[in-house]
């Protein structure tokens, strides 16, 4: 059953990235993001598995975000570069953040990661000599590759598949190894764990960097797609989306975050600068929680259950005595 | 069995998620598509609404006495508008689906910071863009598909002369803007004109678009004891607040905003006596000319409701559809060369683009600009200048 | 600064913090009963304030009975709330942040296509300005602060004087307990959620002639009042009291002297400092 949605999903991205960029520049737009989303949601899962309630990605975002647009726009450094900085500075504040903060659990950690995230957005909006604030960062060159300058958008789009598939390998092998173990025996049950032996403040911190380093990453990307960069977009509303794609595409499973990523950025495309918009987005979010508390991946054994209760005669009987 | 099903269930839920997507329909071939991107929501809709709503109905007119003519072929004009909230990202976002999207090659979008933030998309996919912004180095060569559709500081600014000529008695100047690009450099262009005359200017504050609250920065501004307040540059609904609040802290003083505003709406915030004397560009009440007094009721009529800000924000469909008829192609580079030396008509006179000695190209949009002052809630209009370059 | 700047500043601050105390009321009190932090508490403050532009200002009826109104619909909300959204989830405290800032952001967004796109102002229920100790303020500012005062008071009365309001403390101090004690915690729980909605409709509902209305003016209250509840101690009254005075005036002197962004920048960095040296805040339980 797992295997079956393991398959499914990655088939389902493999066509999108093969065939996407058929469809034109407005729809390889679309799925970049998409993509985005799917390295910013999946990277939270090492943290979520420890048990820790993460709001805050975004802030990691746009530290690899401006970092990487900054040093390509004023000092012309190419993409593998300025990628591998934002990346590794996102990861450098993470750490800082983060190794104060783990002591404190659930909601407290939660609130902390929330007022994080509204400083940094905070930063980059008054820090206008250096980000130009709230009227956005222009003016950021397309991504300049080994020499090689992307400049269609069909190319970038590979570059992102490149980097989702990349994040995905990485954080699945972290997941299967006995590091994913650890991480999740933390979140189960800590205290169990630390009578184990297991130094839980290292686990988690790694759980988290690692978290950090990919959301620098795809920050890092975002700016040299999208070229603009503008502090709202890296806020408090929007660190709860990421949260919101794990929880709704499933918190049981690997794809899960995957799943929900694509589910919910494609459900509010269409719908772009209409009131509509977010109306949709929030009602998927309701809908799932209160009907599929295991996220969209168990829909598939939620509707198989349904059809199995149909059948009046069982095909093997029961053992009873 | 079960993991066959499942498959085709995940398989179903992606086509029914993808569908939404499948390509728009092929349009009749005779349209032009004009898109619009402008606030329909939040302080600054009171911008967006009409200037979405002039557009749609220059081209309803147009389309009613059976389109745009072309050599021999006639166009249908159609107007795909979107909604950005003044929120740059959804300006961003808007724009590139009205272009890569929707196809379209002539756009107008409101709002100078969106316009700062798209100006390399559209200069790249050298889509004819006919903005509604103030924002430095907007009409400039290097953006040769840019055609300022309102007037900018540069020349609004004149007013400033009749004000020093007419009340001589006031001498400190305050300044309250958005914190972005339109803010900053509107007050950029202001403050130096103003201080070249004489006047001094007592304080320089910025806000975020947000903001609610503008006691702490208004309270900072009063300290500083000014005759007069700009908002220049920033929307109806925060001006709205600024003055209740300003009048709340007991300033006397005058309000003035060589932009645009729609003062009924500012008024309706900040009660009817305290904007008494407000002075403002683009936005006349009363008394309207015979053209206006048609076009009021030609916009009533189809909106229910009238809206004095459509008189200016007009001009983007006004000159884009006289520039086609000149130039009569669909090439935006053709239109462009045409609205660099058409003149038209537009609803207080006759307009054409130029400016190339202050912007270095002849993009922005000049006519004889009118003047207004508030009183007992209705604006007046006081006096309509000249540019002042050409 | 000066001195009468300062004053001014903070008379101004008092009042606005009146409104961010009524807000991290209900946010504390729904922390310590249930561990839950109301996301939705920001989409609540908004819909009061919109009760009373529909019912007072377009309406027509009485401002305080208006005010009540708002509170009782929106009590009554926060009930419903707790037994579709919060009983049901049984898979503990994320599952049910994340159902309560769905149901923020869709009350949010459904805001616009319900109430119209553009912004809304309530005219002032009390007109005029006055001149306290040299600085002026207006009366519909000042107002607010004896309204708040009774609202507080009310709910300190109910939490120490009534039979429900013991149940409250006993379940915040050990729900098992309590059940075993006879206390339903169900509906004493449904309870605190209408308590807390009323509460931030309450808020709402007294800055609507204040500020605008448009379907997004709750978000930063909401922050404030996290912060404000962090300050005082999650989960402690008295806390949420004093820490929504204090922030109220810290944050219009701050906010005088160096503007509104680097005033929550400031308190949002505090509040980390806070948390991670001192996660009791003022008065709250560890």
């Amino acid at each position: 059953m797992r295997r079956a949605i393991v398959l499914v999903v990655l088939a389902v991205l493999a066509v999108a990235a093969l065939l996407v960029p058929l469809l034109g520049d407005y729809y390889i737009h679309v799925f970049a993001l998409v993509f985005i989303n799917i390295i910013l949601a999946a990277s939270l899962r090492p943290s979520l598995n420890c048990g820790q309630l993460n709001i805050g990605h975004s802030a990691f975002m746009c530290v690899g975000a401006y970092t990487s647009a900054l040093l390509a726009k004023h000092y012309a450094l190419p993409f593998e570069l300025t990628l591998l900085a934002g990346a590794l500075l996102a990861t450098v504040v993470g750490l800082i953040v983060g190794y104060p903060a783990l002591r404190l659990r659930g909601v407290y950690f939660a609130m902390v990661t929330v007022a994080f995230v509204e400083v940094i957005r905070l930063i980059a909006a008054i820090w206008v000599p250096l980000t130009r604030g709230n009227s956005g960062l222009s003016g950021i060159p397309k991504p300049n590759l080994l020499g090689f300058t992307l400049v269609s958008k069909s190319s970038q789009y590979y570059l992102a598949v490149a980097l989702t598939a990349i994040a995905l390998f990485v954080l699945w092998r972290l997941e299967r190894s006995r590091l994913g173990l650890t991480w999740r025996s933390i979140g189960l049950a800590d205290n169990l764990a630390q009578s184990l032996g297991v130094n839980i403040a290292a686990h988690k911190l790694l759980a988290f960097a690692v978290g950090c380093f990919f959301a620098g990453v795809a920050g890092a990307f975002y700016a040299h797609f999208i070229r603009f960069l503008f502090p709202p977009e890296f806020g408090f509303l929007v660190a709860t989306n990421i949260l919101v794609y794990n929880f709704v595409g499933g918190r049981g499973h690997f794809v899960g975050p995957i799943v929900g990523a694509t589910f919910l950025s494609l459900l509010s495309e269409p719908f772009r600068g209409s009131a509509y918009e977010t109306i949709f987005f929030s009602i998927a979010m309701l809908l799932t929680i209160l009907f599929l508390p295991g996220g969209l991946i168990t829909l598939p054994g939620k509707l198989a259950e349904l059809r199995w209760w149909r059948a009046t005669a069982a095909p093997t009987p029961s053992p009873a005595a | 069995m079960r993991s066959k099903r499942s498959v085709m269930w995940l398989a179903f839920l992606t086509v029914a998620a993808l569908s939404p997507f499948a390509p728009p329909t092929v349009c009749a071939q005779d349209v032009i598509r004009f898109g619009v991107s402008t606030p329909l929501s939040g302080p600054a809709a009171p911008w967006g609404i009409p200037h979405k709503n002039a557009t749609e109905l220059i081209f309803d007119e147009l389309n009613a006495q059976g389109g745009l003519a072309i050599g021999s072929k006639k166009y249908r004009l159609e107007v795909v508008a979107y909604d950005h909230k003044y929120v740059i990202a959804e300006g961003v976002a808007t724009v590139n689906r009205l272009i890569a999207k929707d196809g379209v090659k002539y756009i107008s979008v409101l709002g100078g910071s969106v316009v700062k933030a798209i100006e390399e998309p559209v200069n790249e996919s050298r889509v004819l863009n006919l903005p509604l912004a103030y924002a430095d180095g907007l009409v400039s060569p290097k953006n040769p598909l840019t055609f300022h559709a309102f007037p900018s500081p540069p020349e609004t600014t004149a007013f400033w002369k009749w004000i020093k000529e007419k009340h001589p008695q006031i001498k400190r100047v305050a300044t309250l803007s958005p914190n972005d690009d339109t803010g900053w450099w509107s007050i950029k262009v202001e403050a130096a004109y103003v201080q070249k005359l004489g006047y001094e200017v007592v304080a320089k504050e910025f806000f975020e678009r947000t903001m609610t609250d503008f006691n702490p920065v208004l309270l900072r501004i009063l300290a500083q004891k000014p005759d007069i307040i700009s908002v220049l540059a920033s929307p109806a609904g925060s001006v709205g607040l600024v003055i209740k609040q300003a009048r709340e802290l007991g300033f006397k003083g005058r309000f003035i905003h060589i932009g645009q505003i729609d003062t009924s709406v500012v008024a309706n915030i900040a009660g009817k006596a305290n904007v008494e004397g407000t002075w403002v560009h683009g936005y006349v009440q009363n008394p309207l000319p015979e053209k206006i007094k048609s076009w009021q009721a030609r916009y009533t009529k189809k909106y229910g409701e009238w809206n004095a800000t459509s008189i200016d924000f007009a001009n983007p469909a006004f000159a884009f559809v006289a520039a086609v008829k000149k130039a009569q192609s669909l090439d935006q580079k053709k239109i462009a060369e045409a609205l660099q030396t058409v003149e038209f008509e537009n609803l207080w006179g006759m307009a054409h683009f130029g400016g190339k000695e202050y912007y270095g190209i002849g993009n922005q949009i000049l006519y004889p600009m009118p003047f207004s002052e508030v009183r007992d809630g209705v604006a007046n209009l006081v006096v309509q200048l000249a540019p002042p370059h050409n | 600064m000066t001195a009468a700047l300062l004053l001014q500043s903070a008379i101004i601050g008092i009042s606005i913090g009146s409104i961010y105390i009524l807000m991290a009321l209900g946010l504390t009190l729904m922390f310590g009963m249930m561990h839950i932090i109301n996301f939705a508490h920001g989409a609540v403050y908004m819909l009061g304030a919109f009760v009373i532009y529909y019912v007072f200002f377009q309406g027509g009826a009485p401002y305080f009975a208006a005010l009540v109104l708002a509170m009782v619909l929106l009590g009554a909300f926060g009930y419903l709330v707790e037994r579709s959204v919060y009983r049901p989830i049984k898979g503990g405290i994320e599952p049910t942040l994340v159902a309560l800032l769905a149901l923020t952001t869709f009350l949010q967004a459904a805001g616009y296509p319900v109430f119209g796109q553009l912004d809304k102002h309530v005219p002032p229920v009390f007109a005029g300005t006055r001149n306290i100790l040299g600085v002026m303020i207006s009366v519909e500012r000042l107002m607010i602060i004896p309204v708040a005062a009774v609202l507080v008071v009310g709910l300190y009365l109910f939490i120490n004087r009534t039979r429900l309001g013991a149940a409250m403390r006993a379940i915040e101090q050990d729900k098992e307990a309590a059940a075993l004690q006879g206390v339903n915690v169900h509906v004493v729980n449904g309870l605190a959620f209408a308590i807390g909605f009323a509460l931030a409709a309450a808020a709402g509902a007294l800055m609507a002639p204040i500020f605008k209305l448009d379907p997004m003016m709750g978000e930063q209250p909401l922050l404030k009042a996290f912060i404000i509840i962090i300050l005082g101690g999650l989960g402690s009254i008295p806390g949420a009291i004093l820490g929504g005075l204090m922030l109220g005036l810290i944050d219009s002197i701050v906010a005088t002297a160096l503007g509104a962004e680097p005033a929550f920048l400031l308190s949002f960095v505090f509040i980390i400092g806070l948390l991670l040296f001192r996660p009791s805040g003022l008065f709250g339980h560890a």
